[in-house]
C-alpha cells in the first residue's frame, strides 16, 4: 500500500538544499524592470488626478494608470464573483492601500523613488471603517428550516450571546510576488509566473481584462510556494493584472514583488464578524433550536465574500443536533482593504460562536462542557442546518473520544485543579486549566459548486512505464505533489517512483479548479485516482503475455494509442441537490471532525496566556500520508492559536494598518507553540481516494474556542462572573482578558 | 524587498581611527555596532547617514573583564556572551536577564551591550515608512513639529526600548565613553534624558567604550519584562530592581522602569524599604507607588492601562524574588 | 570583495554596504537564503557566520570579509546531511520557505549541544518564524537528528 504510508516528500530535497526555486528566486531576465504599486493613502475619497512630480526623471520609468488602460483597450475589471473590483482606480478609491498607478524602472531604487514622485490628488470623503456602520449589504443568506420561533418559546432553557472575531493576516512567510512578459506578435501572448494557489483564476482575470479568446493567448504558472493559507487563493491575479500591464506598456519583463509591510497592508486578510447566538434546549442538555445572527465585514470589494459568507453560515451551528435552525447571514461594505480566503474560510468565525455558546450553556446548566458536547454531537443518520442527512463518514464522536482519552481529560483536569489549588495556597499566581472543541468543516466546494466547476485532471502515459500527472491543484507547503503521487501509484499499481507531477502551468495541466476549500485530497485525488487507473489498465490490457508494463507502453506510445492519455472530470456523487434560495439540501458531499483539548497556563497578574499543551483528534477519512497530515493539523491548530492570543491587526483611525510588520503583527514562535499530541482517526468517506477526505481548514477552527475554555476553566477558581462565557470575543490577549477579568468578581 | 540606502562602511582597527572617521565625515555619520536594529531603520528610512563607522573590528571593545571590585564589559561584547558570563551571572544577574531577554537568539549574538545602550527609541509613529509619516504629518522625532502620542506634546517620547538599560541603572553602572577631548566616565542614570529624539547625552562624535558595574557584596538583582510572546519581542514594560542588604537589612533598593517614554526612570518609592528588614519590606505598597509614579503612554504596542497596571505586578514580581516583604 | 562561503572563497563584484543577504542571493547565486521580512525578524535568511547563525539581511557584506559563512547550498556534501535527511522524513518542511534558515539555526545547535532537549532545540530556533507546521515536526526532526548524528539508528 502506498496510500497510509508517509513517503517523504518530493519536494522535500530541494527545499532543504535551498534548490528550490520560489519566485524572487528565478534570475532576472534581460532587460527585466522591477514594479511598484502606489496606493491610495485615504479610506474613501474621489481621485481628483495622478500628478507625476515634473522635478523627476521619468526618462526610462513606465507608468500606469487607469487611463493607460482605457488607452490599451483594457476592461479595469479584477474579474472574480462581483464585477466591482478595478485593477486601478479611477473616479473614486474605496480603501486605504488601494492601488492607483503602477510604476517600473530596471533600477529598482528609482523605482522606490518614482513611487513617491507620484502625487495622487484625492478629496476624502466620509468613510465607513467597521462593520458596526456597515450599512451596504454585500451579500446575505438565509437558512429557515423547522420551526425555531416556536421551538425556542417552548424551550425549557433559552440561552443567548453575541461573540465577535477580528481580521487575521496569512503572514505566510513568502510574500506575494510575480514576473510577467507580454510577447506581441499575431496572437499576443501574456506570460505571468509567480506565488499563487490558483492559476486558472489568474489565467481568468488575464483574459478577462486583456480580452483574450484564446486559452494559449494567457500562460500562468506557478513557481514553489512559500505558503498561501488563502492568501494567494483570489490576489494573485491582482498582481499578476499589475505586472501583466507594466510589461505590455513597457515591453520588457516586470518583476513585481511586495515587501512584507505592504503585503500585510495590501492583501486580503481574515473577514472579522458578529454573530448572535440564541439556543434553546430542555433542561437535562438536550439541544432543539439555535438561532444565529452573522454580520461580516467584506471590505471595499466582494472579492469571496459571498462564498466566504456562504460557508460561515452553513457552519454557524456547529457539530450538533438540533431540530431547529435559522441562521440570517450578512456581509456590509466598509472602507477597508478587502478580507477575502483565509483557511477555514469563514468557518472559523461562526464556529468561534457556536463553541463559546455551547461553553456558555454548559455553564448555565451546570454541565461540564465536554458531556454538553457529547450528549448533542451530530451522529450518522443526524440532520444538519440544511437537512442534509450525514450518512456517510461521520467521525465527530470518534474525536471527541479520541482527544479526550489523548488527554485523559478528567484526570488531567483534576490534577491541573489540584495544582491551582496548590498555587493559590503558596500564593503563587500561575493557574492551569483544560478546555475543549468540537467541530466539523464541509469539505470541498459548497452546493453544486463541483457541479459548475467541472474540474478535470489528466494523466499521462510516458516512455519507461512512468506516470505523470497533470492538474492545475498546487503544492503550497500541504502536500499535494507528494500525495497525488501516491494516490497515482496506489491506483495503477506501480511504484510510487514511477509517477511525476506536472508543474502547474496552465499550458501544460488543465483546469482542476482552485487548490481551496479542502478538497484537493478528496474531490481532484479522485479523479486523480481515475485516470490513474485507467491508463494503467488500458496499457496492461493491451500488453502481450509476459510484456513488461513499460515495454508494453513504450510499443503504445510509439504507435500513437490514444488512450495513454486519460482526461477525467470530476462528477459529484449523487446527493441531494443543494437549492441555493433556500439553502437546503446537501451542502458538502461530507464532513471533516474534529476535537481540540488545549491545556494553558495563565498569569493571574497580567492574563498572559501559554497554550502549553494541545491533545487533538481529526477524522480526515484516510490519511494517505500520515506525517503530511498531521502537519497540516498542527499547523493549521497553530494558527488558530495565534488568531486566538497573539495576532491582531491595529487599525488607524484614517482605515491604514498601525502594526503592518513582522515585529508588531507577531504570529507564535516555536517557543510560544504547544507540545502537539495528534491523533489520525479515520471514518471513510467512500468517495475519496483510499477513502480521504479534507484536512486542509479544519484545524484552524477549533484552536481558538478550545483555548479561551482552557483559560476560563484555569481562571474559574478564582473569579466568578455572571452568565454566559467570560470571553465572548477575540483576540485574547492580555490586555483584554485583563479587562474581562476586572470586570469580574475576584474570589480568592 | 527591504534594500538599504546608499552609504560608505568604514572598519577601523582601532578606537583613535573610530574617533578620527567620525571627525573627518562630519555629522552625517553613524556608529555601527552589531546593526540588529540600526539596519531595519535605515531600510525604512528612518535615517539615512552617508557613513557608517562600524566597531566590529576594534578588538579592545570586546570583552568581560573583572578589575577588582568592579566587572567591565566592552560595548561590543554581543549580548549572548554578556547573558551567559559566570560574573554577570552571580552578581549582576539582572543585567544577564536582561541580556537574555534582547530579541531572538541570531539577535543576541549579532547585538552587543554598547548597541543595546543606544537603541533608538521607538514610537508607533516613528517605525513606519517615509509615506506614512508623511501622511499622517510628520512628528517631533523626524521631520516634523507634532507629536501624535501626546495631543499637542513639544517633547518626543518615544519610548526607551533596551532591556540592559534599566537592569544598568539599578547596578548603578558607568558608562565610559572617548571623544574628540579625550575620555569620559558617567554615571548611567546621567546617560539618559527625556528626549526622545536622541536619548542619550553621548555626542555624535563620542563612542561608548565600555560599562562598569560594580560588584558589591550581599547584592542583589532582578530583571523583568512584560512582552507578548516568549522571544524576539521588544518591552513593553522593562523593570529592574538591585537590593543591597545587610545582616538581613535592606541598606539600598533600587528600582528602574523602562520602556515608558523616552528616559527610563527611577523609582522614587524603593527607598521606602530603607533599613528595614527584609521581611518588613513594603512590598506591596512600594509595587503601588511604583504604579502611580508612572505613565506608560499610547507610544508602542500594548495598551497602555494594562502596561501601566503591569508596573505594579512586574514590581511586586521582582521584589518578592529579591526576597522582600512578606512571603 | 573575497568572501569564503561554504568552503569556498569566492571573488564578488559588490558592495561593502550591500546587504550579505543580497550579495549571496544575486551574484553568488546562493538563492537557497530567503527573505521573509528584511528586518530580522523571521529569520529565513539565517546563515552561520563563523560557526554562529545570524540574520543576513542583518549583516553588510563589508562585515562578512574574513568570515567563513555557511548557507543550506553548503550542508550536504553529495548526499543530504542527517539534518536535512530528517526534516524531509519527519515532516520538517512544508513550504520550506524557512526551511534554509531553521536547518542552520539546527545546525549551529547541534554543532554546540550533541543531544539538546525540546526546551534546548525551541529556544535554539525561536528567531526562525514557521507558519506551516506548527513547529512539532521541527522539533521532532532536529531531535531525531540529533540521535542519527551521534551514530545513533536513523
Amino acid at each position: 500500500m502506498i496510500i497510509g504510508r508517509s513517503v517523504p516528500r518530493i519536494d522535500g530535497h530541494a527545499k532543504v538544499t535551498g534548490k528550490a526555486v520560489y519566485v524572487d528566486d528565478l534570475p532576472p531576465r534581460p532587460g527585466e524592470l522591477w514594479g511598484v504599486t502606489v496606493r491610495s493613502p485615504v479610506a474613501h475619497g474621489t481621485l481628483r488626478g495622478i500628478e507625476l512630480d515634473p522635478a523627476f526623471d521619468w526618462s526610462d520609468v513606465t507608468v500606469v494608470t487607469a487611463e493607460d488602460l482605457v488607452a490599451m483597450g483594457v476592461e479595469n475589471l479584477v474579474a472574480l464573483i462581483e464585477e466591482d473590483q478595478p485593477i486601478l482606480a479611477t473616479g473614486v478609491v474605496r480603501h486605504v492601500y488601494e492601488p492607483v498607478a503602477l510604476v517600473a524602472c530596471a533600477d529598482r531604487d528609482k523605482a522606490e523613488r518614482a513611487r513617491a514622485a507620484v502625487k495622487l490628488l484625492i478629496d476624502p470623503l466620509p468613510a465607513v471603517l467597521s462593520l458596526d456602520e456597515g450599512t451596504v449589504v454585500q451579500k446575505k443568506y438565509r437558512i429557515d428550516r423547522a420551526d425555531v420561533d416556536a421551538a425556542l418559546a417552548a424551550s425549557e432553557v433559552v440561552i443567548e450571546g453575541t461573540y465577535r472575531v477580528h481580521h487575521q493576516e496569512q503572514l505566510y512567510i513568502e510574500p506575494q510576488g510575480v514576473v510577467a512578459s507580454w510577447h506581441e506578435g499575431e496572437t499576443p501572448v501574456v506570460h505571468v509566473a509567480g506565488s499563487l494557489q490558483c492559476p486558472y483564476y489568474v489565467h481568468k482575470a488575464l483574459k478577462k481584462a486583456f480580452h483574450l479568446v484564446d486559452d494559449a493567448a494567457a500562460r500562468v504558472e506557478q513557481t514553489v510556494t512559500g505558503g498561501g493559507f488563502g492568501g494567494k487563493e483570489e490576489y494573485p491575479s491582482m498582481i499578476g493584472l499589475h505586472a501583466a500591464l507594466l510589461a505590455r506598456k513597457s515591453g520588457r519583463p516586470v518583476r513585481l514583488i511586495y515587501g512584507r509591510k505592504e503585503d500585510i497592508e495590501a492583501t486580503t486578510k481574515r473577514h472579522p464578524a458578529v454573530c448572535k447566538v440564541t439556543l434553546g434546549c430542555k433542561r437535562d442538555g438536550t439541544f432543539e433550536a439555535i438561532k444565529v445572527d452573522v454580520v461580516m465585514d467584506g471590505g471595499a470589494y466582494v472579492t469571496l465574500t459571498p462564498v466566504v459568507l456562504s460557508r460561515g453560515t452553513l457552519h454557524a451551528c456547529g457539530a450538533y443536533r438540533f431540530a431547529h435552525h435559522r441562521v440570517e447571514s450578512r456581509a456590509v461594505a466598509t472602507n477597508t482593504p478587502p478580507n477575502g480566503a483565509f483557511r477555514g474560510f469563514g468557518a472559523p468565525q461562526t464556529i468561534w460562536a457556536v463553541e463559546r455558546h455551547v461553553d456558555a450553556v454548559a455553564r448555565a446548566l451546570g454541565r461540564s462542557p465536554i458531556d454538553l458536547r457529547r450528549q448533542n454531537l451530530l451522529q450518522k443518520g443526524d440532520l444538519t442546518s440544511t437537512g442534509q442527512v450525514l450518512d456517510v463518514s461521520v467521525g465527530g464522536q470518534e474525536c471527541l473520544d479520541a482527544a479526550t482519552k489523548a488527554a485523559d481529560f478528567d484526570r488531567r483536569a483534576r490534577d491541573l485543579e489540584a495544582w491551582n489549588a496548590a498555587e493559590a495556597a503558596a500564593g503563587r499566581r500561575k493557574r492551569r486549566g483544560l478546555g475543549i472543541s468540537t467541530f466539523m468543516h464541509g469539505a470541498g466546494f459548497t452546493g453544486s459548486g463541483e457541479h459548475r466547476l467541472k474540474g478535470k485532471v489528466q494523466v499521462d502515459l510516458e516512455r519507461g512505464g512512468r506516470l505523470r500527472v497533470r492538474s492545475a491543484s498546487t503544492d503550497i507547503g500541504q502536500g499535494t505533489e507528494t500525495i497525488f503521487q501516491q494516490i497515482a501509484a496506489e491506483a495503477a499499481d506501480l511504484a510510487f517512483e514511477d509517477v511525476s507531477f506536472e508543474n502547474p502551468d496552465t499550458s501544460k495541466v488543465p483546469d482542476s479548479g482552485p487548490t481551496v476549500a479542502s478538497r484537493t485530497v478528496m474531490v481532484v485525488g479522485s479523479i486523480v485516482q481515475k485516470a490513474a487507473a485507467a491508463v494503467a489498465s488500458h496499457v496492461r490490457a493491451k500488453a502481450a503475455p509476459g510484456e513488461s508494463f513499460a515495454t508494453a507502453g513504450d510499443r503504445l506510445l510509439a504507435a500513437g494509442d490514444a488512450e495513454t492519455k486519460c482526461l477525467v472530470q470530476y462528477v459529484p456523487p449523487q446527493s441531494r441537490a443543494f437549492d441555493d434560495a433556500t439553502y437546503q439540501g446537501d451542502a458538502y458531499p461530507c464532513y471533516s471532525w474534529a476535537c481540540d483539548v488545549a491545556e494553558v497556563e495563565v498569569d493571574l497578574d497580567t492574563f498572559e496566556t501559554r497554550v502549553l499543551r494541545l491533545f487533538t483528534a481529526h477524522d480526515v477519512g484516510k490519511a494517505i500520508n500520515p506525517v503530511l497530515c498531521a502537519g497540516q493539523v498542527e499547523g493549521g491548530t497553530l494558527q488558530a492559536i495565534g488568531w486566538a492570543i497573539h495576532e491582531a491587526i491595529v487599525w488607524r483611525k484614517d482605515g491604514s494598518i498601525a502594526n503592518a510588520r513582522m515585529t508588531n503583527y507577531i504570529v507564535p514562535t516555536s517557543v510560544d507553540a504547544p507540545e502537539f499530541h495528534t491523533t489520525l482517526v479515520e471514518v471513510p468517506y467512500p468517495n475519496g481516494p483510499g477513502g480521504a477526505k479534507g484536512v486542509g481548514e479544519l484545524p484552524m477552527d477549533g484552536g481558538a474556542p478550545a483555548v479561551a475554555n482552557a483559560i476560563e476553566h484555569a481562571l474559574s477558581a478564582d473569579l466568578r462572573w455572571g452568565a454566559g462565557v467570560l470571553l465572548p470575543d477575540l483576540p485574547l490577549l492580555p490586555e483584554n482578558v485583563f479587562e474581562r477579568a476586572r470586570r469580574a468578581e475576584v474570589v480568592s | 524587498m527591504l534594500p538599504l540606502p546608499s552609504f560608505a562602511l568604514y572598519a577601523p582597527t582601532t578606537l583613535d581611527d573610530a574617533l578620527a572617521l567620525l571627525r573627518d565625515h562630519g555629522p552625517d555619520t553613524t556608529l555601527i555596532a552589531g546593526g540588529t536594529d540600526l539596519l531595519p531603520n535605515m531600510k525604512h528610512g528612518l535615517l539615512a547617514p552617508r557613513h557608517l563607522v562600524s566597531l566590529a573590528q576594534i578588538p579592545a571593545l570586546r570583552g568581560v573583564w573583572v578589575e577588582g571590585d568592579v566587572l567591565r564589559l566592552g560595548a561590543m561584547t554581543n549580548l549572548e556572551t554578556v547573558a551567559a558570563h559566570e560574573v554577570v551571572l552571580t552578581r549582576a544577574a539582572a543585567l544577564a536577564e536582561a541580556a537574555l531577554s534582547v530579541g531572538g537568539p541570531h539577535h543576541r549574538r549579532m547585538g552587543t551591550l554598547g548597541g543595546n545602550l543606544c537603541l533608538d527609541t521607538r514610537c508607533r509613529y516613528f517605525n513606519q515608512t517615509y509615506f506614512w509619516r508623511e501622511a499622517l504629518g510628520f512628528c517631533l522625532k523626524k521631520d516634523g513639529t507634532k507629536c501624535h502620542v501626546v495631543e499637542g506634546g513639544q517633547r518626543c517620547v518615544a519610548a526607551a526600548s533596551n532591556d540592559t538599560a534599566a537592569a544598568l541603572l539599578a547596578l548603578e553602572a558607568t558608562i565610559e565613553l572617548v571623544g574628540p577631548d579625550g575620555a569620559r566616565s558617567l554615571p548611567i542614570r546621567d546617560f539618559y534624558t527625556a528626549d526622545g529624539i536622541a536619548n542619550t547625552t553621548r555626542a555624535p562624535q563620542e563612542i561608548v567604550v565600555a560599562v562598569r558595574v560594580p560588584l558589591r557584596p550581599a547584592r542583589a538583582s532582578v530583571y523583568e519584562k512584560l512582552r507578548r510572546r516568549a522571544a524576539i519581542d521588544f518591552p513593553m514594560i522593562s523593570l529592574a530592581a538591585r537590593l543591597d542588604a545587610e545582616e538581613g537589612r535592606v541598606n539600598a533598593l533600587e528600582i528602574a522602569v523602562s520602556a515608558l517614554a523616552a528616559r527610563p526612570r527611577m523609582i522614587r518609592a524603593a527607598s521606602q524599604a530603607q533599613g528595614k528588614s527584609l521581611a518588613e519590606v513594603p512590598r506591596a505598597a512600594i509595587a503601588e507607588a511604583a504604579f502611580k509614579e508612572c505613565a506608560p503612554l499610547p507610544n508602542i504596542e500594548g495598551d497602555p492601562a494594562w502596561r501601566k497596571k503591569l508596573v505594579r505586578v512586574l514590581a511586586d514580581r521582582a521584589l518578592r524574588r529579591l526576597g522582600l516583604g512578606p512571603a | 570583495m573575497k568572501l569564503q562561503v561554504n568552503g569556498v572563497m569566492h571573488e564578488v563584484e559588490a558592495s561593502p554596504t550591500a546587504r550579505l543577504l543580497d550579495v549571496l542571493r544575486g551574484p553568488l547565486g546562493l538563492t537557497g537564503t530567503k527573505e521573509g521580512c528584511g528586518e530580522g525578524e523571521c529569520g529565513s535568511c539565517t546563515i552561520l557566520l563563523d560557526g554562529l547563525p545570524v540574520n543576513a539581511c542583518l549583516v553588510l557584506a563589508g562585515q562578512a570579509e574574513g568570515a567563513e559563512i555557511l548557507t543550506v547550498e553548503g550542508l550536504a556534501a553529495g548526499q543530504l546531511a542527517p539534518l536535512q535527511q530528517c526534516f524531509v522524513d519527519d515532516g520538517g518542511a512544508q513550504c520550506g520557505i524557512c526551511t534554509p534558515g531553521m536547518l542552520i539555526a539546527a545546525e549551529a545547535l547541534l554543532r554546540r549541544n550533541k543531544a539538546p532537549d525540546d526546551a534546548e532545540i525551541r529556544e535554539a530556533i525561536a528567531g526562525n518564524i514557521c507558519r506551516c507546521t506548527g513547529y512539532q515536526r521541527i522539533v521532532d526532526a532536529i531531535k531525531h537528528a540529533a540521535v542519527v548524528r551521534a551514530g545513533g539508528a536513523s
